[in-house]
């Protein structure tokens, strides 16, 4: 009981202090979060270029261009950087983020026993989840559960950087890219009574394996059906390349300009790869007290202003995007502690834009040899949750407030492993969850903290009401491999 | 055509000669805009730029905006009747919408 009301008070202290950042500007939108983004992105295509002098490495046509500051790559951050509040903000951003560095960042999506409802994303690669608790069953216990998706895996393991992982314009790779995997241990398995669960992978510690399709994900910002709404967004593009063009040619033109991108590339000629990005947030810095022509500073508040409102219009088809559906098929074997093994077979679907609703319906069926009179079907399940994202992935972070339901009937006594029935088991569990899912700030992990009620547990008809507390941690390796292999 | 210092945004191409654009392959948008054109590019198609009789460095932008927040990519390319090319890729760093460059052929 302790324990149930510290998970509700840790939401109720999380959700306070988390309210007053809804109404921020997402890094999507926001000038100066793109700025820092751009610095960041040119220092580590710097530095990389640095590394492959150092190791003797002929540049590539296509390289050499961005292994420098140059106005012909780099018109528009230059421009950015020129506005004071812009610079100012992006180089917190930077300062923030080098502070964090070397630990990842938030990303990427949760699975398991936290959860009634399952959901229908995956991982681009590879993901991780620990979570501890019960729903269900009687007995809690901790499950690892590795979920992805095999070609992100496959490219993986070929060295390849995060950004070559296969574009959807392979239509091999695009198929493919629809089906993921799973496979889930239980860690509490194996382990003396009383003793701490640890994971060994082996096989008695094997809960269960699934296999995932994607066969609609309108979501997705790449599907052809959203095709028509990028054309119509791409014809707005054109005012916003005739005053790019412009402020490439006033950038290009002003000597302080041209001065500031010769004694950058100088000093950057002199620094070791891992010094690029301190470099070129002081020669950022500096920008600020370059003193350029007044034509050069109209071109450039006019390039801005588009770049601006390039940013709204895409966050606004995304937005549009964001409302479409998906529908996943998953197929779960489960190996449960008690019971015969068993396959599940699921419907996934979801729709929403700033409020997810998601709906599950899944049948279960038993492996190997039944008692007499025992029908193969073991359930019938249907579960739907409503997801509320709220915070600022900038900030505080990207949480989700949830709350699920689940029905799961049973028309049979659950079958034990000895092909005898556990009497009296068969009926309808009834299950309401509110879930907190926190991001930890800086990080690719999330936590997943739920509270679950209950009319009964599998095993126990009991006709009384049952409460559980579950807490988990997921790991997204996406961003990881985002970090260190650009 | 030419690419100079080893660098395919640096490019030298005779007057009246007819390069092509390619959108050789990405899921960006990719939108240009020079040599008195301007328009949008789909994964595939090709534009023809003929190359003015006077001037020097003519600019040629080229942007590629991104659908998702990350793993986007755009492959052009610059080329010439004799197959000469200056390939260009756009990598979507996480996070970043868009990104434009600018190529610069200089007439020779």
């Amino acid at each position: 009981m302790t324990r149930r009301i510290y998970v509700v008070l840790a939401m109720a202290l999380l959700l306070s202090g988390a309210g007053p950042v809804l109404a921020q500007q997402t890094p999507d939108v926001d000038p100066a979060s793109q700025l820092a983004l751009k610095i960041q992105q040119r220092a580590s295509e710097i530095a990389k270029a640095k590394q492959d002098r150092l190791a003797n490495k002929v540049l590539t046509p296509e390289q050499t261009p961005r292994s420098t500051i140059n106005v012909q790559v780099d018109f528009e951050p230059i421009g950015l950087a020129l506005v004071q509040s812009v610079s100012r903000s992006a180089l917190a951003v930077l300062e923030q983020r080098r502070a964090d560095k070397q630990i990842g960042e938030a990303s990427g999506s949760t699975a398991g026993s936290t959860s009634l409802a399952t959901k229908g994303g995956t991982p681009a690669i590879l993901a991780i989840a620990v979570e501890n608790g019960a729903l269900t069953q009687e007995v809690s216990g901790t499950t690892v559960t590795f979920r992805g998706t095999p070609v992100g895996i496959v490219q993986a393991l070929r060295n390849n950087r995060y950004f070559d992982i296969p574009e959807t314009s392979d239509a091999a790779v695009a198929v493919l890219k629809k089906f993921s995997f799973a496979a889930s241990f239980d860690a509490s398995r194996g382990v003396a009574e009383g003793a701490t669960p640890t994971f060994t992978g082996d096989r008695g510690q094997f809960a269960g394996a699934s296999v995932r399709v994607s066969a609609v994900d309108h979501k997705d910002p790449r599907a052809a059906v959203n095709d028509a709404r990028w054309r119509t967004f791409a014809t707005s593009l054109a005012n916003v390349d005739v005053a790019a063009l412009s402020a490439f040619n006033a950038l290009r033109e002003d000597p302080q300009i041209v001065d500031w991108v010769a004694e950058t590339n100088r000093i950057l000629d002199d620094v070791d790869p891992d010094q690029v990005l301190e470099v070129l947030m002081e020669r950022f810095r500096a920008l600020q007290r370059v003193e350029i022509r007044p034509e050069t500073r109209a071109a450039v508040a006019k390039s801005n202003q588009q770049f601006a409102d390039l940013l709204n219009r895409r966050a606004q088809v995304l937005s549009d995007i964001a409302g479409g559906a998906q529908v996943v098929f998953d197929w779960s074997f489960q190996r449960p502690a008690s019971g015969l093994d068993s396959s599940n077979f699921k419907v996934v679907g979801s729709i929403g834009r700033s409020v997810i609703l998601t709906g599950n319906g899944a049948v279960t069926f038993y492996h190997g040899t039944l008692p007499a009179g025992t029908e193969r079907l073991r359930d019938v399940q249907v579960a739907a949750q409503l997801d509320v994202p709220f915070g600022d992935a900038e900030t505080i972070g990207r949480y989700v407030l949830s709350w699920a339901f689940k029905v799961q009937h049973m028309p049979n006594d659950v079958v034990a492993p000895e092909g005898a029935l556990f009497p009296g088991t068969k009926g309808t569990i009834w299950l309401g969850q509110t879930k907190i899912t926190i991001p930890i700030k800086g990080t690719a992990a999330k936590i997943p903290l739920s509270v679950t009620l209950a009319n009964r547990t599998e095993l126990i008809a009991e006709k009384k009401v049952f409460a559980r507390a579950n807490v988990g941690v997921s790991y997204d390796l996406d961003a990881v491999l985002a970090r260190f292999k650009p | 055509m030419r690419i100079n210092n080893n660098n395919s945004l640096d490019l030298a191409a005779k007057a009246g000669e007819t390069l092509t654009l390619t959108y050789v392959s990405g899921d960006a948008i990719v939108t240009f805009l020079g040599f008195g054109q301007q328009d949008t590019l789909t994964p595939g198609s090709t534009r023809m730029l003929v190359v003015p009789t006077t001037g020097t460095d003519i600019p040629l932008l080229v942007r590629a905006t991104f659908k998702d927040t990350s793993g986007g990519h755009a492959s052009i390319r610059v080329s010439d009747a004799a197959g000469n090319a200056a390939p260009f890729t756009f990598n979507q760093f996480p996070g970043v919408v868009t990104d434009a460059v600018v190529f610069l052929i200089d007439i020779e």
